[in-house]
Formats: C-alpha cells, structure tokens, sequence
C-alpha cells in the first residue's frame, strides 16, 4: 500500500482505536459492579457466610452475660481488643489473647500468644502448644480468663476425632471417622443441648421463597 | 376434559425453545461485549499493519490473536477455575504489547507471543498450586533456600545490563532471577505473617533487599520493600512499626543518594532531564517527546518514530503506546490497571484464610506498584527505575512473572467461589449456577 494512503488510513483509525478503548474500559468497570451487585445479593441470603458456628457464654464476668454468642468466623483473633473477631472484655484476657483458624476434618486450632494461656476441655494450652493436637470441636469449652465458652458449630461442618496426634491430623480422617464430641463432664441436662448442631440462617430472599 | 379447546382459560406458560434462552443468557452475560471489544480492537490493529507492508505474518496475527483471545477468554474458564475478567483484562493487555512490538520491531512481538503462551501455562499451574496446597510449611521450607540462592545467582555468573547485573545468561537463554523470587516472596511473606513469624520474614526481605542492592536493581529493589511493608500494615494493622519502616526506607534512599554516584546523577536526571538532554537526559526527553507529539489521539498505528527513544520496547513502552495510541487510549490502558487492581484488591478482601487474603493483596500490590513506579517514571513523576510494564514490556521474565501473578490472584478467587457454594450447601440453598 502506497506510503500515503497508509497515513491516512491509520489517523483516520486513531479515533475508533480510541473509542474502543474508552469502551473496554467502561465494559470492565461494568462487570466489576455487576459481579460486586450479584455476590452483594447473594450474601444477603446467607447472612451466616464466612462463619463457623458460634461460642456460646457459660460462665461470664462483669460484662459478659450468660448465654451471650458470639459469630464464629474461619479466622481470626480473640481478645479484649475492639478490633478482634470475638472481642472479649474479660480480666485476663489481654488484647490478643489467641488466634484461631479451622480446619475441614480437624476442627478449630488455637495458637495462643506467647506468655499467654487457656483452658481446653480441661487442658491448659500455651504458645508452646501443638494446635493440631488439641484442636477445639462441637462442644468444646473454653475457658479463658473468667469466662467459659462453648464452640457449637453449624451443622454440616466436619471436624475430627478429639485430640488427634500430629500424624494423624496430617492424614486427614473420613467422613465415617467423623464425630460431634460432647465433653464428657458436661452437666447432664446441657449435654444434649451441648451437643445439638446449629442451623445456619437463611436469609429473606430464600425464606421468601418458601 | 373440556369438550372445547377454548373453554381451558387458564393461561399457557411461555415456553422458550431452549437455544433462545441460551441466547438471552448469552447477552445478558456483562463480559461478552467486552471480549467481542477486544478482538474487535486487535483484528482491525493488525490488519491495519497488515496493509502497512503486506507482510503476510501481520494478516496471520490478524486472525490468530483474536482468535486465541476468544480461547483465553471464553473457553480458558470453562476448562479450569478462573475469573474471566481478570483473564480478560491480563489477556488485553498482554495482546496489546504483542501488537506495540509488532508495530515496532516484529522479530520481539513473535517472542513475546510465544512467551505469552507459557505464561498463561504458568498460570494455570498457579492456580492449581494455590488451589492443591493444603499446608504451606514444607513449601515455604524449601523456597526459603532456593529463592534465596538464585537471587545471588547473577552476582556469581550474571552480567551487566544497563547498569545493573541482574542477569543470567545460560546458553542461548537469558532470564531475570528477581522476576522469579517476586512469587516466591509474597509466598514466604504471607505465610510468615500469618504464621506471626516475624523473624522469617524479616530476615528474607531483608536478604533479599542486600542481594537487589548489591546487583544496582534499585526498581525491583523498590518494589519488594514497598510490598513487604504493605502487606506487613494489612496483616498488623500497626501503623506506627509502618511508619517506623517507612521512615527507615527514606532514610536508606537519602544515604545511598549521599553514597552513590549513579543514584545522584539519576536524581538529577529526573530533576532536569534538559541539563543533559544529548546524553544522560536523551531517554526521558525522547520520552517526554513521544508524549507530547501523541497528542491526545496519537500520531496513529505503524505511525511517529518510537525506535529514537532508548530502551522502547521495555521501559518505555507506555510513551510509544501514547504516541501512536494518543493520551486518551493511555489513560484508557492506565484504567485498565486500575480495574485490575480493584479486582484483586475485591479478591482479596473476600478471601476467608488470611494467607490466602495476603497473597493475592501481595500480588495485587506487587502489579500495582511496578505499573505506578515505570508509569511515573515515563511521564516524569518520580525517578526512573529500571522495571517493565506489567504484560506489555518485552520480555519473557517479566511476563511469566505477571501471568504468575495473576495466577496467585485467580487460585484465591476460584476458592473464595468454593467457599461461597460450601456456605449455600450448608444454608440448604444450594449452588446458585
């Protein structure tokens, strides 16, 4: 193609180069907020997402009542700090106290801050603790500071067989091997209570539905 | 039964043949405009170049792009779990610097392509490693070392490239080792921290740091302190020990500005490029040059004369995309980073395991910030450093690192979907697709 023509052909394309690229532009902003509205209007009918379960207060203090729940993420830290995932303001409980992550199959692993300590199922952990082998399940208690709390978990969630030794916590158990515990020294009245699973919540959109 | 067909009143429910309703899904589908933009975009490009010189090669990129842009983007997420408009966004942009390259120097564009399939090859194994996983210990035990070693590498047997000996050179293959590390380093980085392994950390970004130093890679040099001190804030929240650390980083840029010469005379550069515009100055002038004489549309496609700016096709690549492109497609391309960022920034926050939140804001940064620091440095905001424009730049490393990258990204978001259908399982709803 004549030298010329090529010129004038490619500033003539310029601007339609320019106009599709103000459009792909507007076309991912677009799709950002139309994937950000549908996950928005999904979250809406599962107000319990990205939780657990939730620890139930046994035994409180001062501002802690009895029988207060706290939401049960994956994840997160629990201590007196406002910004931890369970905010306990408890004596003895310093900023963060521990951090807790579950595990599918294994149950939830507390790794206690150094110089910190806690009671579960009546053992006592340390920061020198293997999580794996005292993991927290269905019905565990925790004691902490002077409080007592209860993990009941949402109904579905598979955790492991009490107090897995490291190897087997590695080797991840079958469905079968699951189990709900119930600790044993629970009082007989609270121990069905104890050990009844928690249904997640359904949100408007779906109880509409039905 | 009714004796008479009308006498039934009740009302008949519309029944859509089913390619009908696979055909309102199709278009109610946010992305599939977008991606028909796209291979518009770079059908008309290279046929364009194709009729510059009638090079049959520019006619076969013709189809062959577009076509494989459709692949990536359409049929990629079907095959494995990614997000498309992630892949679309990567897939556009590194499709654009295959056609800047072509329109330049073809013989780096048929490279670039080639690398641009094993990126996206790289990628999808990322996904997968994120997704595999299960305990990140022995991983991070053995990147440790490896990681550590092949940054010292081209101290050994490296060889000086535009100043700094980053480089290893091994038969007829070249690569950059701190590319590499760049995904190993987020790795470690999450892990430690979420581990509240602060000496593990501390102690690799730190190694790292002296390695990058000892080679004169003062960009990636950059990019690897900014990252960590980041994604130390997003998993501490301690704004004081951030300050503290930003603080000690100022501190290091004012001594190694008193102690080197190169850092001086570049300060100076990026102070007044027009002191010394025929030697030291020549690259940023000519950039600034290119720029200008863009204008707000460009000079056009196959048009200007991007060869006289030194280093085009990888520093300088946004001032030739401007020049040909025009300004207003620059920005265009500056917000195409800016939505991808805002993905993996989405991604991350989503994320429901702190190590797998930290990785993907680690790799969101880690894009981020080296488009901020090669991009002010183009248009003269900060000094230049010598880093490339994420998937645009020449350059097999650097693209394979990118495409990593996003890989990372990709493998969170695919488990943050997984998640979210293990919720509504549990819920009794049910998959919502």
């Amino acid at each position: 193609m004549p030298e010329t023509v090529f010129e004038v052909l490619s500033q003539a394309m310029r601007y339609f180069f320019a106009l599709l690229g103000v459009m792909l532009v507007w076309r991912a902003m677009a799709w950002q907020l139309a994937e950000r509205r549908t996950r928005h209007r999904r979250l809406q009918r599962l107000p319990d997402a990205g939780m657990i379960g939730e620890m139930v207060v046994v035994r409180g203090c001062d501002d802690v009542a009895e029988g207060t729940t706290f939401p049960m993420p994956y994840e997160g830290t629990l201590g007196s700090a406002r910004g931890s995932d369970l905010t306990l303001p408890c004596r003895g409980v310093v900023r963060r106290h521990l951090d807790f992550s579950f595990q599918s199959r294994c149950g939830v692993l507390l790794y206690v801050s150094p110089g910190q300590t806690c009671v579960l199922d009546g053992v006592t952990l340390n920061a020198r603790s293997k999580p794996r082998q005292h993991p927290m399940v269905h019905g565990s208690v925790l004691e902490i500071g002077g409080c007592e709390l209860r993990l009941r978990l949402f109904e579905g969630l598979e955790t492991g067989k009490k107090r897995l030794s490291a190897k087997k916590a590695e080797r991840a158990p079958s469905v079968d091997e699951t189990v709900r515990y119930v600790p044993p020294y629970a009082p007989p009245g609270e121990q069905t209570a104890a050990a009844k699973p928690v249904k997640r919540r359904q949100g408007h959109a779906a109880s509409s539905k039905e | 039964m009714p004796l008479h067909p009308k006498s039934d009143r009740r009302p008949r429910p519309k029944l859509h043949p089913p390619h009908r309703e696979r055909a309102q899904k199709r278009t109610r589908e946010p992305g599939r405009l977008m991606s028909y933009l796209t291979m518009l975009f770079f059908f008309c490009a290279f046929t364009l170049l194709f009729l510059k010189d009638l090079a049959w090669q520019g006619f076969a990129l013709a189809l062959l792009v577009p076509a494989l842009l459709a692949l990536g983007i359409n049929l990629l997420p079907r095959l494995f779990p990614a997000d498309r408009l992630l892949l679309s966004l990567a897939n556009f942009l590194c499709a654009l610097g295959v056609l800047v390259l072509y329109a330049t120097s073809p013989a780096l564009a048929y490279r670039q392509a080639a690398y641009y399939g094993v990126g996206l090859v790289a990628m999808v194994l990322c996904i997968y490693m994120v997704r595999a996983v299960r305990s990140w210990r022995l991983p991070v035990l053995l990147l440790y070392p490896v990681s550590l070693g092949l940054l010292a590498l081209p101290l050994v047997i490296g060889r000086e490239t535009n100043g700094a000996t980053n480089w290893i050179y091994l038969g007829g293959l070249s690569f950059q080792p701190s590319e590499m590390v760049k995904i190993s380093l987020l790795i470690i980085i999450s892990y430690a921290m979420t581990r509240r392994r602060m000496l593990l950390w501390l102690t690799f970004s730190v190694i790292c740091l002296a390695l990058l130093m000892l080679q004169k890679d003062l960009g990636t040099a950059l990019l690897y302190y900014g990252v960590t001190l980041m994604l130390f804030y997003a998993s501490s929240g301690n704004l004081a020990l951030t300050g503290l650390g930003l603080a000690g980083g100022a501190g290091a840029a004012v001594m190694g500005y008193r102690m080197f010469a190169h850092v001086k005379r570049r300060v100076a550069v990026w102070l007044n490029p027009w002191a010394d515009y025929n030697s030291a100055g020549y690259q940023i002038v000519q950039g600034l040059m290119a720029l200008a004489s863009g204008g707000l549309f460009g000079m056009g496609l196959g048009l200007g004369s991007p060869r006289s700016i030194p280093v085009y096709e990888t520093d300088f690549i946004f001032a030739v995309i401007c020049e040909q492109f025009g300004l207003v497609f620059g920005m265009s391309v500056l917000a195409m980073y800016v939505a991808l960022i805002w993905r993996g920034a989405t991604i991350a926050m989503q994320a429901r395991r702190s190590f797998h939140g930290l990785l993907a804001m680690g790799a969101t940064l880690m894009l981020g910030l080296q488009t901020f620091v090669i991009i002010g440095g183009v248009i003269k905001l900060i000094p230049l450093t010598g880093v490339t424009m994420p998937f645009v730049s020449s350059g097999g490393s650097s693209l394979l690192s990118s495409m990593c990258l996003i890989g990372l990204m990709q493998g969170v978001d695919s488990l943050n979907d997984d998640d979210l259908d293990e919720d509504a399982r549990l819920a009794g709803l049910g998959r919502k697709h």
